[in-house]
């Protein structure tokens, strides 16, 4: 090889090398095919009862526009709980309380189940209705030291992505599938319950044991709310209710009903209170306060873990020492709350109200 | 053209291949900053806060915090950015090991302990100490401030602003250079709720330890007044590695602010558990509750006996210690401690990596189970050999946390 040769493939080599670029190649490029919010609904058939309420409700365009958003879909399952069977069921709304119910599906920001704060519950975010949104995530798996960790995430009660569909990336945000449409009304715990009208007893038991006053604006309440029905079937009527002389009859009776504290039922994962009693046997409970005005005695639930159907309600002896005294206590159970919750989690602006499906006290068990 | 190298006899070829080799091999250089800490300390943190939520205490602090050192404010008093930056830092689990194995063992972000999976300068090896699990971090005055935060993988400086307006604890600490600390956020009061750090000036590298020996330290940093309080008020998530129900009492309800230790070593080739007759039941140290002071226990020493077979050296020792208020006696191994004794008796057993396993005489008394205090390795042409190690036992509140420290040792060789 001549000399001019060599020098001339060596500077060729020297330029070329000079100029290699190394271009940043990114294997994982996001996709550019994500739909927007109501695209997407309008395109997945276990959505669609979602989508026509976001149509009738005229926010298409709103929930497709670029941005960012959490999305938390309510499954046509979900409508079909509290009744809503067609997208023509939808015409019994009018437009605008569609469009609140469905902007208390979307929060804006972005939002992974990830980032909810874990082990802790009532974590309020706004959403676009302009009101909260408490968000839970909680650890439910039983045995702490278990790998298989069961966590569950859960939005004003509603759990988050029953099968696995959650943090479903959008291209205006982010889609996580909800077990049940989130019932928020702009009322007072009290409004509510008159507002329902079929919950006449347990109104008219209230106000003559002297509660319906304390449920005032500017605490948080939980009801357990037995509907007309289930205190008649006890022959508890508002007449028979009223003419209970409150001097004998203990105020338990209807005190029972009421938490002073707000919770979603689901809440009742986390709680773990332990009560002992007796020679080292102990009883798990998720909730148990002394009922306000007969301190004596107190309501609880058991949590969720373990039971099979749900939380179970109870009154006792407050603090029971001897034995594990369920006294007056009814097996009253929730539905199970894959398939039913949509009875509970009714949050107004001072509460939480739950369907109960039994009665927990009669009369003679108050009377003192 | 190349006349030098003609005449120095090297081919032009050669000369043009070396050339193009070394562009080669210059183009691909780069340049590495190594950072150095001038005049480090040596700082691992722990955060000792476990807390109970029932629907009452819902509200109150949640226990995973943000460690800031030196922390940057803005002009609304909200911390932008630190010096140092410990995150996700959990509630501590019973064991920190003496090597940082937390990095490589998990995929979530949350921080058993700092420096644990943050990405810091590591200590050195200081007179024949590993310091791998601690972190360099500049000597002097510092501030140092814990946040509680929400267990969720966003980044502390990411969070909503509402998380980043009140500190759990603020202070100031003054490290001096070459020291190794260990800082412990912990609950001071289990009534008033009050939180504070501990700051712990360690001694082991200062000691002549010898290597043929297990030492160990105990400290009590329970809150005040944790024992007294009604169990219902208690957490039960103790930190044991095996949560073991019908054992809870062991220590799960805290033990008396004055406790005297004893330790029994026991063989795990005997069928039956008996303990080697001069460290049986073994008085060691009468332990006092302390969260204040920053002063290192005395260490203890039990024995390690290697005994050399085929390539092996192990020392098939475990180690159970007893805490035994001053006045109660031993009665019973059997005898659980808690409640049923008034919180005046406890104990723990260390065997094995403490995830459990029986040992031959099925010492079923286990109490809450720690890894052992000899670590047994492949090390040299022995497998495996036992190494004495460093280490301390902090009771705080109703849980049991063992820190091991061990010395440099051989690599394997196969």
């Amino acid at each position: 090889m001549s000399m001019k040769k060599m020098t001339i493939y060596g500077c060729f080599l020297v330029v070329t090398m000079l100029s290699c670029n190394k271009p940043d190649i990114r294997l994982d490029n996001p996709n550019d095919a994500l739909r927007p919010a109501a695209e997407f609904a309008r395109n997945n058939y276990a959505f669609s009862l979602l989508s026509a309420a976001i149509v009738k409700a005229g926010l298409e365009e709103e929930l497709n526009k670029p941005g960012a958003l959490t999305m938390w879909a309510p499954t046509d399952a979900a409508f079909n709980r509290i009744g809503i069977r067609s997208p023509a069921d939808f015409d019994n709304y009018d437009t605008e309380s569609l469009r609140q119910l469905v902007l208390n599906h979307v929060q804006p920001g972005k939002l992974m189940v990830e980032s909810i704060p874990l082990g802790s519950v009532n974590n309020r975010y706004d959403n676009a209705a302009g009101n909260n949104s408490w968000l839970a995530r909680i650890d439910i798996t039983a045995v702490p030291t278990n790998p298989n960790r069961t966590i569950r995430a859960y939005v004003n009660g509603a759990q988050v992505g029953i099968d696995n569909r959650y943090n479903i990336p959008l291209s205006n945000g982010i889609f996580h599938e909800i077990s049940e449409v989130l019932k928020y009304e702009d009322a007072s715990v009290r409004e509510w319950l008159e507002k329902k009208g079929h919950y006449k007893v347990l109104i008219a038991g209230l106000k003559h044991f002297g509660y319906w006053d304390m449920l005032t604006d500017d605490k948080q309440w939980t009801i357990m709310a037995p509907a007309d029905s289930i205190f008649e079937r006890q022959g508890m009527t508002v007449e028979s209710v009223t003419e209970l002389d409150t001097a004998v009859y203990g105020k338990r009776l209807f005190g029972a009903y009421i938490f002073p504290v707000r919770f979603f039922v689901s809440d009742l994962g986390l709680f773990k209170l332990k009560l002992f009693v007796g020679s080292g046997a102990t009883v798990e409970l998720g909730v148990y306060t002394p009922i306000m005005g007969d301190e004596s005695f107190s309501n609880g639930i058991t949590p969720i873990i373990g039971r099979f159907n749900g939380p179970g309600f109870f009154v006792n002896k407050t603090f029971p020492q001897e034995s594990w005294d369920m006294v007056y206590t009814y097996a009253v159970s929730y539905p199970d709350y894959r398939s039913n919750w949509s009875r509970s989690n009714h949050l107004t602006r001072n509460g939480c109200i739950h369907h109960l499906d039994g009665v927990v006290l009669l009369p003679y068990q108050a009377h003192d | 053209m190349f006349p030098r190298c003609r005449t120095a006899g090297i081919q032009p070829q050669r000369y043009l291949r070396c050339m193009v080799i070394g562009i080669v091999l210059l183009s691909g250089c780069a340049k590495i900053d190594f950072k150095t800490v001038k005049e480090p300390a040596y700082l691992r943190v722990f955060n000792n806060l476990r807390f109970k939520v029932t629907i009452e205490t819902q509200d109150q602090a949640l226990s995973t915090l943000t460690m800031l050192i030196n922390p940057v404010y803005d002009g609304d008093g909200l911390p932008v950015s630190a010096a140092t930056v410990g995150d996700f830092l959990v509630t501590r689990p019973a064991y920190a090991p003496p090597y940082p194995s937390h990095i490589g063992n998990s995929l979530d972000k949350y921080n058993p302990e700092f420096p644990g999976k943050e990405r810091v300068i590591a200590g050195p090896i200081l007179n024949g100490f590993d310091l791998s699990s601690w972190a360099q971090v500049p000597s002097g005055k510092m501030r140092i401030a814990f946040y509680v935060r929400p267990k969720s993988e966003v980044p502390f400086f990411d969070l909503e602003a509402r998380y980043r307006t009140a500190p759990l604890i603020d202070t100031t600490l003054d490290l001096l250079a070459g020291e190794v600390y260990t800082l412990h956020a912990l609950e001071k009061d289990f009534d008033t709720k009050e939180k504070g750090v501990l700051l712990r000036q360690e001694i082991f590298h200062k000691l002549a330890l010898a290597d043929s020996l297990v030492y160990v330290n105990f400290y009590n940093m329970s809150a005040r007044g944790f024992w007294q309080a009604d169990r219902s008020r208690k957490p039960e998530d103790m930190n044991t590695l095996v949560k073991n129900t019908y054992w809870e009492d062991a220590l799960g309800q805290g033990v008396r602010d004055e406790m005297n230790v004893y330790c029994s070593v026991y063989d795990d080739r005997v069928q039956r558990p008996t303990s080697l007759p001069s460290f049986t039941k073994l008085f060691l140290t009468h332990l006092l509750r302390n969260n204040e002071s920053p002063a290192a226990a005395p260490y203890y020493s039990l024995p390690l006996l290697t005994g050399a077979m085929a390539n092996t050296a192990r020392s098939p020792f475990y180690q159970k210690f007893f805490l035994l208020a001053p006045g109660f006696d031993f009665r019973d191994d059997e005898q659980a401690g808690g409640v049923e004794s008034n919180n005046q008796y406890a104990f723990f057993t260390c065997f094995s990596n403490g995830n459990g396993e029986t040992s031959p005489g099925g010492n079923l008394n286990w109490g809450p189970m720690l890894p052992n205090l000899i670590v047994t390795t492949h090390s040299g042409i022995y497998n495996p050999r036992s190494f004495g190690t460093v280490n301390s036992i902090e009771i705080v509140n109703g849980s049991v946390h063992l820190i091991t420290v061990q010395r440099v040792y051989a690599p394997p060789v196969y």
